[in-house]
């Protein structure tokens, strides 16, 4: 499931894992620092997303995650 | 199987080096043949392990290229690229070869120049080896899958960042008594503390370098092995295995799946136990690459392998060295030179030549070599000369 194929209110996971990059590819060199979170989600799916506002909502393991917007790289999620 | 046994070794000092590409490749090539004390006529066929010198150098069709420079045009040339484990499945290829009867006498190089590079594209770079689809064009970086590996397994364990300092002093140390190494230099805990963070919780000191180099090994059948002037390393056992590019579709992220089952393989194959192997070089492209390595492998349960290192197990001189070379961490990591040079490593040791660092009687070694985030994993297990 992708952001253009749901509500993208519904779109939410539970962390698995994370990191916070500050170190990033030329295409992501703006962003920097920001989150990346390998989520489970409610129908149980893993996959990998950006997080955006991570300096000041922090993530963690076992903590949720819900989709914020879409940039030119594709969907952000924030600390739920 | 036909056996097989290493006759050749060498490899070029890694870090920022002065020479291209082909003439780091042809050195190491040169040297090993030197080392069995053979001339370029008799080798029969050439494997070239190399990640990316398209990207690196605008280099690609790179096997005849190096053939060629080391006066093996008229062999077949054949480059293998699995990543960061490129060299080692460069080995593999030469004892299928040889298994299958159809050489004798093979030389393998592995080789990558990175240092040309400015640093971003080398990050660009080096997540090519990632799910481009999944990860890189999410915004994931290399040091980032292995700083997701790192966070679950402080995580799931109760551990802190001390494990990971552990591994980096250890390998900086060890690298001390290695002159092809990249780094002679001692660090601290207060190091790493002051270094950049890269990945949270990987600083620059968790990351191996870039590093350009090159390393080279001869493999013969071992029912020609006799005219050649080296006795002959031993292969006893291997094994490769593979997993999914993306790191969050594996079945655990505290371990590499496909590495175990590489190593199990491996063990079974050469009809040993993790606790007969006198020594391990294993592929610590990040600090806790290592300690997930040395469960994987079987030397420590699951959440006990950066204990191991902070009470020194893992020492030269410690139940069971590990990357008594300073590993990739400390030796440095030429992408595609790896995998060969960690086979280096482990025939200079099962020699007797490792000079300052020798693992004391070492009769069987162990290389573990990985490409991306675990997708490819090759351990070889090799036995002293008989």
């Amino acid at each position: 499931m992708t952001a253009e194929s749901s509500a993208a209110t519904d779109l939410t996971g539970t962390v698995i894992t994370y990191t916070v990059i500050y170190v990033p590819t030329p295409e992501f060199a703006g962003e920097a620092p920001y989150g990346l979170a390998v989520i489970e989600t409610p129908a149980g799916e893993r996959q990998m997303v950006r997080v955006g506002g991570v300096t000041e909502h922090p993530l963690s393991i076992g903590g949720g995650v819900v989709y914020d917007h879409e940039d030119t790289h594709g969907a952000v999620y924030r600390a739920a | 199987m036909r056996d097989v046994v290493i006759v050749g070794a060498a490899e070029t000092r890694f870090g920022k080096s002065e020479l291209a590409y082909r003439d780091l490749a042809a050195q190491a090539g040169r040297h090993a043949m030197d080392d069995a004390g053979i001339d370029s006529d008799e080798i029969e066929a050439f494997f070239l392990g190399t990640f990316s010198p398209g990207t690196f150098i605008h280099q690609e069709h790179a096997a005849p290229l190096i053939a060629h420079e080391l006066g093996l045009a008229h062999v077949p040339s054949t480059r293998t690229e699995n990543a960061c484990a490129s060299g080692s499945t460069a080995f593999l290829s030469a004892i299928y070869a040889i298994a299958a009867g159809a050489h004798d006498v093979v030389l393998v190089v592995g080789a990558e120049k990175m240092t040309a590079t400015p640093v971003a594209e080398t990050t660009s770079i080096l997540a090519e080896a990632a799910d481009w689809e999944n990860e890189s064009k999410v915004g994931l970086t290399f040091p980032g899958a292995y700083a997701l590996i790192a966070r679950a397994y402080m995580h799931k364990y109760g551990k802190t960042r001390d494990i990971l300092d552990a591994v980096a002093i250890k390998n900086h140390r060890n690298a001390m008594g290695n002159p092809y190494a990249q780094f002679h230099k001692l660090i601290g805990p207060e190091d790493i503390a002051r270094s950049a963070m890269v990945a949270d919780p990987l600083t620059l000191y968790d990351c191996s370098p870039i590093s350009d180099g090159a390393a080279a090994v001869v493999v013969v059948a071992a029912d020609v092995a006799e005219r050649f002037k080296r006795p002959g390393v031993r292969v006893l056992g291997f094994g490769q295995s593979s997993d999914s590019l993306a790191l969050y579709k594996h079945d655990e992220l505290t371990t590499l799946p496909a590495a175990r089952r590489a190593g199990e393989r491996a063990y079974r194959m050469a009809g040993l136990a993790p606790e007969d192997v006198d020594l391990a070089e294993v592929h610590d492209c990040f600090t806790i690459a290592e300690i997930v390595a040395t469960e994987d492998l079987g030397f420590f349960g699951p959440g006990e392998g950066g204990d191991a290192v902070k009470a020194g197990v893992t020492g030269r001189d410690g139940r069971i060295p590990v990357n008594p070379s300073g590993g990739l961490k400390a030796k440095g990591h030429p992408v595609g030179a790896t995998g060969v040079s960690q086979l280096v490593e482990a025939a200079f040791q099962l020699r007797g030549e490792a000079g300052e660092r020798q693992v004391d009687g070492a009769e069987i070694a162990l290389t573990h070599n990985v490409g991306g985030s675990g997708a490819t994993c090759v351990v070889t297990i090799l036995g002293r000369p008989a």
